[in-house]
């Protein structure tokens, strides 16, 4: 049996032309899938439907009417709010709202229900009902009647009186999300734009939940229609600046966009949405499959300098690399597959999309590239990049001279950078997850220094009772957590009826500020609420604090911003108090988005880094098995797992926060790095196999290989760096983070991996002779 | 200076083309105008009501929840109809009293009587637009209309729901600009002028409740009245049923069952 033979059929024989025939029809059938492929925009996508925590938050939001809303704080150039001008906007901005797509319900300073007593005479009125009633007299009543109110304070109010907020909720239909997401933004940003040229002395930030969901979408998008040209003029530069061949670039991207297409097509058949994480799965694929391709064509592109034929080029490279190219494929697969194991769904659907990209890329690579390869012309002429890699040789006398002090010095400075690796601090602050150039997210820290944001925590207490709510004990205990949580260090400010009921007790009483204070029966509490449920304005109904039944209640605690570990230590402490202090009537859980992503972001640590374990143990398994001995595949891990492990303690020194799918990136690294290891050690160990001596070997390997390892790690670098400057900061902080684990994988490779084969392996596995016999034959038929 | 005669054809023509538009708009109005005063003569002359319901509000998940109430209202021709509410179940608000003197063109005047307090409340607010206690129905559709609260356009004439009575349908458009709805479009039946269904618009105008009424029976020989209505609101899924145990009419109620001081009783 002749390998070479065996190898050739792929590119010569008529079978050859049904598989590319059958390789492209699967590719097209799959691109058709690109027609049911979306971009999600709803921050529900980071869970599984049968997540206990999003469960949860659901049920919440069953309970009491949505929280999904739109908070605007406005923000007069003198600092003060309470004029006829600002006062005026408020209004104005709060009616406008009201007919905006989806609103259910607007808050604000202006249309706030005050409640003041005279005597039996109740009055309960809107801060501002009229405009043209707005006199100096009633603004300097709103002024202290408002700074004194509970419910306004902290929540659509300032401390100092310097800004207020409108907060819209937003009830959408669910029919379309997006559209529907995007109606609301959209409407949201107009009425933004026309007040600030009406009122230039004013300043509106934006943040809220539909508005995240919308920056979700928005940062996705502002990836895909950047991130995605840059990547293509990226391919080009760099196949024309290595291989001089505009033709040859041309093939790399047809493989490129069929393996492009065929993927996203696949994953759109398999009902993936793309989101914010996903959608950096093309710019990886982009990189990752170049990379592998400029082995096959800068081997070429020697052969074809040295004075080989075009055919023959073509088909030496392919004997030489088919094996290393299908295990490199592989273990990338491999890599990417281990993110399976991450408990939100983007970050799978990722792994997913690229490991299918990558598979395609195999398969092209086997049957279109070469028919393409055997039509194209090469520049025979030397690039600067050959030259660079000419300069090879000497690097290879240095490691092989220094091979001790080499060993000596990168294993512990790598172990000691890897050992830091833990120093990093867990984090998925929901805000972070953008980018600084991203409007929503500068608009929320500036919001979030005022009110508190999106960082909150719902506590719904309930009794078995429809109407228990105003039983005194449970009334009772509701004051006592409420006080307690308004004391701990991380709570800006807390939200219930409980303020409402102790005033509405002081209103029946003729206001005298003696009796704010629960009512002492449930019967007084319930008819004193059934009076203030009467009087609401359109809109203005509890049902957002109150379940319907009255059986139970939300509190909610604002929280000053917090890390996810913060907000998940706060989040304890609040349980054992509970455990304490809860009557056992009382029934309480607790939820929101901020806690949600916590949660999911602390797991999906967890599970990733067991994903990416897995990872290590196939892959190495896999190479024991491509060179037949469990000792390579072993002496395999130093170079790889070493490198992964230094990044994440580099990442300490630089960041030090790691959070959801920076974890991934271990998975993901690993597929690629092991690449470069596969073709050094595929060289090496053949020259030992046709007798060469280990310094020699090495020194041959830097010649032919090293070349082309040299140059895709640069490239990867270069497609992960582009990544970096994604809207989405998590993408962002993936592309820097795997960049840098390549890097730190490049260095080991070029020195630290011949030291080590060379201090540790100086002989060929005995069990490898057979495998590598047909190779060594046909170096000898040459 | 030639007068350019070309013109002035097309000119008149489109002229005369508005203003037929105009008309029609004109007739419409008027038409649906006509259709409220029908309704309203309908009821005229009913003197007083008193009626025991059953209210259920059930939200989107199909949980329950029950309130009894009597609804006793005096006919006042000159301003609205004036209303006394009584809260008989829950029993924490067993005994609760709302009365409610509506004002037009100012804040109704409205007296809450809470057993709990055994003092009369008197309660100042414009808010009409509000939920009647956490139901889907708000003061605003319970409340008496007179003619004059809306501006109507008349839409088409259409079969009421399923049955073969006739509807005609109109628009009607709240003159109080605190009203939490742009638009109610009302299918009133052609023959008796019951009113079948109402679609309540909100402010951005979309579809916020849709009212249905039906078991519809005849009192003294001409007064309708249905014994189910229900209000769904479209948008959050939930809905309030309100199920008449007993009406009766002309029952010798006068003002002076009507006045503040009656609400303890």
């Amino acid at each position: 049996m002749n390998k070479g033979i065996k190898t050739d059929w792929i590119i010569r024989s008529g079978a050859s032309r049904w598989l590319l025939a059958l390789v492209l029809l699967l590719t097209l059938a799959s691109a058709a899938g690109l027609t049911r492929m979306g971009l999600a925009s709803d921050y529900r996508v980071f869970f599984d439907d049968d997540d206990r925590d999003l469960q949860r938050l659901e049920q919440m939001l069953d309970t009491y009417s949505t929280t999904d809303n739109v908070f605007i704080m406005i923000e007069p150039g003198d600092g003060r709010i309470y004029n006829p001008r600002t006062l005026g906007l408020v209004h104005e901005l709060t009616r406008a709202l009201w007919r905006a797509p989806h609103v259910s319900r607007v808050d604000s300073l202006t249309n706030f229900p005050y409640s003041s007593a005279d005597g039996d005479d109740i009055l309960i009125e809107e801060f501002v009902y009229e405009l043209d009633e707005l006199t100096q007299q009633r603004i300097a009543l709103i002024e202290t009647a408002a700074s004194g109110e509970r419910d306004l304070v902290g929540n659509l109010l300032s401390a100092d009186g310097r800004y207020t907020a409108i907060n819209a909720t937003i009830r959408l239909p669910g029919i379309d999300h997006k559209a529907e997401v995007l109606a609301v933004t959209g409407a949201v940003d107009g009425l933004i734009r026309s007040f600030e040229a009406d009122y230039p002395d004013h300043r509106f930030s934006v943040t809220g939940v539909v508005e995240m969901n919308g920056a979700f979408f928005q940062a996705a998008k502002k990836d895909f229609v950047t991130l995605i040209p840059l990547m293509i003029l990226f391919v080009l530069i760099s196949a024309g600046l290595i291989l001089r061949s505009p033709a040859a670039g041309g093939a790399i991207m047809v493989v490129v966009v069929l393996a492009l297409l065929g993927s996203l097509g696949l994953a759109g058949w398999l009902g993936i949405q793309l989101s914010a994480p996903s959608v950096s799965a093309p710019i990886i694929m982009f990189t990752v499959i170049v990379a592998s391709a400029i082995h096959i064509l800068s081997y070429i592109q020697r052969q074809i300098r040295s004075g080989v034929s075009r055919e023959e080029a073509v088909l030496q490279s392919y004997r030489r690399n088919l094996k290393p190219i299908a295990v490199s494929h592989i273990t990338t697969i491999i890599g990417f597959l281990a993110m399976n194991f991450s408990d939100s769904p983007p970050f799978r659907d990722l792994g997913n999309i690229v490991a299918l990209g990558v598979l395609f890329s195999l398969l092209l690579s086997l049957t279109v590239l070469p028919q393409l390869l055997l039509r194209i012309r090469f520049s025979s002429r030397a690039t600067g990049a050959n030259r660079l890699l000419d300069r090879m040789a000497p690097l290879s006398d240095w490691v092989i001279a220094r091979r001790r002090p080499i060993l000596w010095l990168m294993l512990p400075l790598s172990l000691g950078l890897a050992a830091l690796s833990p120093q990093n601090q867990l984090d998925d602050d929901l805000i972070r997850y953008f980018d600084e150039s991203q409007p929503f997210r500068a608009d929320a820290e500036r919001i979030d220094r005022h009110f508190s944001g999106i960082y909150t925590i719902d506590y719904s207490l309930s009794v078995p009772e429809q109407n228990g709510m105003f039983q005194p004990a449970f009334l009772q205990f509701l004051e006592q957590f409420e006080a307690w949580l308004r004391q701990q260090p991380e709570v800006f400010t807390t939200a219930s009826p409980l303020h409402r009921i102790k005033d509405l007790n002081r209103l029946m009483n003729g206001g005298d500020q003696a009796f704010y204070h629960l009512p002492g029966d449930a019967t007084t509490a319930a008819q004193q609420f059934l009076l203030y449920e009467m009087s609401l304005p359109f809109g203005r109904d509890v049902t957002h604090q109150v379940s319907f039944d009255k059986s139970s209640v939300k509190l909610t605690a604002r929280l000053k911003n917090l890390s996810s570990v913060g907000l998940i230590a706060f989040e304890e402490r609040v349980e054992d108090w509970l455990r304490q202090h809860r009557p056992q009537a009382i029934g309480i859980y607790h939820s929101s988005p901020a806690v949600i992503f916590s949660h999911i972001g602390q797991s999906n640590i967890v599970s990733l880094l067991e994903g990416a374990s897995l990872a290590f143990v196939v892959i190495s398994l896999t190479l024991m098995l491509v060179f037949r001995s469990p000792y390579i595949g072993l002496l395999s891990l130093i170079p790889n797992m070493l490198p992964v492990a230094a990044a994440f303690g580099f990442w300490y020194l630089v960041n030090g926060q790691i959070s959801m799918g920076l974890a991934g990136v271990s998975a993901m690294a690993i597929g690629i790095i092991v690449d470069d290891t596969v073709h050094f050690l595929y060289q090496y160990v053949d020259g030992l196999k046709r007798g060469l001596s280990p310094e020699d070997s090495v020194r041959e390997t830097f010649g032919k290989t090293m070349g082309g390892i040299l140059i895709s790690s640069l490239l990867l670098v270069v497609g992960f760096l582009l990544l970096s400057t994604s809207a989405f900061e998590k993408n962002a902080q993936m592309g820097m983070l795997t960049g840098m684990s390549i890097v730190l994988a490049l260095i080991f490779d070029l020195i630290l991996l011949p030291a080590l084969v060379l201090t540790f392996m100086r002989r060929a596995p005995a069990v490898a002779t057979l495998q590598f016999r047909d190779d060594k034959e046909l170096n000898n038929a040459k | 200076m030639r007068n350019d005669y070309r013109l002035l054809f097309p000119v008149t023509l489109l002229c005369g083309l508005l203003s037929l538009q105009l008309q029609a708009a004109d007739t419409g109005a008027a038409k649906g105008r006509e259709i409220a005063v029908a309704v309203e003569n309908r009821d005229l002359g009913y003197s007083d009501s008193v009626a025991e319901l059953t209210m259920i509000l059930r939200n989107r998940s199909g949980d329950e929840t029950r309130r009894e109430l009597e609804i006793s209202i005096l006919e006042n021709r000159d301003g609205g109809d004036k209303s006394l509410i009584r809260f008989d179940f829950p029993a924490d608000i067993r005994g609760t009293a709302l009365l409610t003197h509506p004002q037009p063109d100012d804040a109704d005047e409205q007296w809450l009587y809470l057993p709990a307090y055994t003092r009369i409340k008197r309660i100042s607010s414009r808010n009409k637009s509000g939920a009647f206690v956490g139901s889907e129905f708000s003061f605003e559709d319970l409340a008496d209309k007179e003619v004059d609260d809306f501006r109507y356009a008349y839409v088409r004439a259409e079969a009421c729901g399923e049955g073969i009575l006739m509807c005609d349908v109109i628009d009607r458009m709240p003159e109080d600009t605190h009203s939490a709805y742009s638009r109610q479009r009302v299918w009133v039946d052609q023959s008796a002028q019951r009113i079948f269904r109402i679609d309540y618009f909100d402010r951005k105008e979309a579809l916020l409740k849709t009212f249905t009424a039906k078991d519809f029976r005849l009192y003294e020989d001409r007064y309708w009245r249905p014994l189910e209505v229900a209000m769904r609101n479209q948008q959050s899924g939930n809905v309030t049923i309100l199920s008449y145990s007993r009406i009766q009419f002309q029952t010798g109620l006068s003002a002076a069952n009507f006045h503040r001081n009656t609400l303890r009783d």
